[in-house]
């Protein structure tokens, strides 16, 4: 009788409030549709490891060592590239590529939480990985967490993957504190250029091939996203495609929130730091979102044609909420203002630069 | 002893005899590096944005002839 509640004796309260946080993912996984994808494994995944003397552990560890951690090259995130990028659809950006300047800066966001994180006390690599929670990204932050060998990876993603999910609640009020209602009405044309095959094939190699260049920490990040593009943009490989847009990053973002749980044991996680994390990456959405607009408002000094500055705020790459979240605010001030179209260049134009960012932040940190 | 370990004792149980404020200092040399890789990587971003920029109007001068 006795081997039937000995484990239940070894609970303790540490334990059971990780299994309301993995209760609480699943919640709004679930219930709220907060980026169900990931959040419903790693509540689940939050739950296996807190159990005591989890027989989980082992493998759900071993999954971390073959898939996320350094030995393994964070393969997990670089094979979802993939078919993020075989998703992406780069042609409202190819037709304006001027909108590439708003998703640098909306990487402004990243940097200043980088400082902000520095000053509270984080040393600098572990400052580095809570600020990229601004990229927006979850297999960027991941990659820079890991690299830089953070402690905190699990409380960075459980942050990255919450806030993208927020974006549409996170950006609209930051939105409306930089812009008068006049720049919210501002109407953008869009005429529909053609892109030839050709741009849209050699757009992934040269992009790869600058960005390797300039910063080769980014390179394995870059490369397999564009990798991912140039099968589905090639008119060759259609099969192969979808395979990577459905299948394969299916199967790992299954295995990616699982795995990500392995980290969020109660005595890595329930640390104060954990909810400083929480608030610096809330920092670097803000923060990514003002640069954005920013940038949006200093060129409207300079040029004719004026760009409503909204648009500025899609540079983060949380790819296509933000886009959404502008096309929408523009409806609202004025029910024929269509910003969708330049919205979604900026969009996939964060999801570049957050990736540059990632490899720069690499390059100057290690 | 940085803003961390006295928003960690605000958090904790450690305060009851008041914040401990003594030997608070701010880590200049790494605020230092933090603004520097700041200033790096904005520039770095924008370099790299800006090459891809012009790269791609070429392109599509090129390829839509």
């Amino acid at each position: 009788m006795e081997v039937l509640y000995q484990n239940l004796l070894a609970v303790t309260p540490q334990q059971v409030i990780m299994w309301i946080i993995g209760g609480l993912l699943i919640f709004l996984a679930i219930k709220k549709d907060m980026e169900p994808t990931l959040l419903l494994p790693m509540g689940f995944g939050a739950i296996l490891v807190n159990l005591p003397n989890s027989g989980a552990k082992a493998v759900i560890n071993h999954l971390f060592d073959i898939g996320i951690s350094n030995e393994s090259h964070e393969l997990f995130p670089l094979i979802l590239f993939i078919g993020i990028g075989a998703m992406i659809d780069f042609k409202p950006l190819l037709t304006n590529p001027k909108l590439m300047l708003f998703g640098a800066a909306a990487q402004f966001g990243i940097f200043f939480t980088l400082c902000m994180a520095t000053l509270l006390g984080f040393d600098i690599k572990d400052a580095a990985s809570v600020a990229i929670i601004g990229a927006a990204d979850g297999p960027t932050s991941i990659y820079v967490a890991q690299t830089l060998g953070s402690k905190y990876t699990a409380a960075i993603m459980v942050a990255a993957y919450s806030y993208m999910a927020l974006v549409p609640i996170v950006q609209p009020p930051i939105i409306k504190l930089c812009t008068t209602k006049k720049e919210r009405r501002i109407r953008m044309s869009y005429t529909n250029k053609q892109v030839s095959k050709l741009t849209e094939i050699l757009f992934p190699i040269v992009v790869t091939v600058i960005v390797g260049l300039v910063a080769p920490d980014a390179v394995a990040l870059i490369g397999f996203l564009m990798f991912g593009n140039l099968i589905r943009v090639c008119g060759v490989l259609d099969s192969l495609s979808e395979t990577a847009q459905k299948v394969l990053a299916n199967l790992i973002t299954i295995f990616l929130g699982i795995t990500i749980a392995s980290r969020m044991t109660a005595e890595d996680f329930l640390v104060p730091e954990t909810l400083f994390i929480m608030a610096l990456g809330l920092v670097a959405f803000i923060f990514d979102t003002f640069g954005g607009v920013m940038l949006a408002k200093l060129m409207n000094l300079f040029m004719k044609e004026k760009i409503n500055p909204m648009i500025g705020a899609a540079g983060i790459s949380a790819f296509p909420m933000s886009a959404r979240v502008v096309h929408k605010l523009g409806l609202q001030e004025d029910n024929q203002n269509f910003l969708l179209m330049h919205s979604i260049g900026v969009n996939v134009s964060g999801q570049i630069a957050s990736v540059i960012v990632g490899g720069l932040i690499l390059a100057l940190v290690k | 002893m940085n803003f961390l370990n006295i928003l960690t004792q605000l958090l904790t149980a450690q305060n009851s005899g008041g914040l401990d404020f003594s030997n608070f200092q701010i880590n200049y040399e790494a605020l230092t590096k933090a603004l520097s890789i700041t200033g790096t990587g904005m520039v770095g971003v924008f370099v790299i944005t800006v090459v891809i920029i012009i790269v791609v109007n070429l392109l599509n001068k090129f390829t839509n002839r």
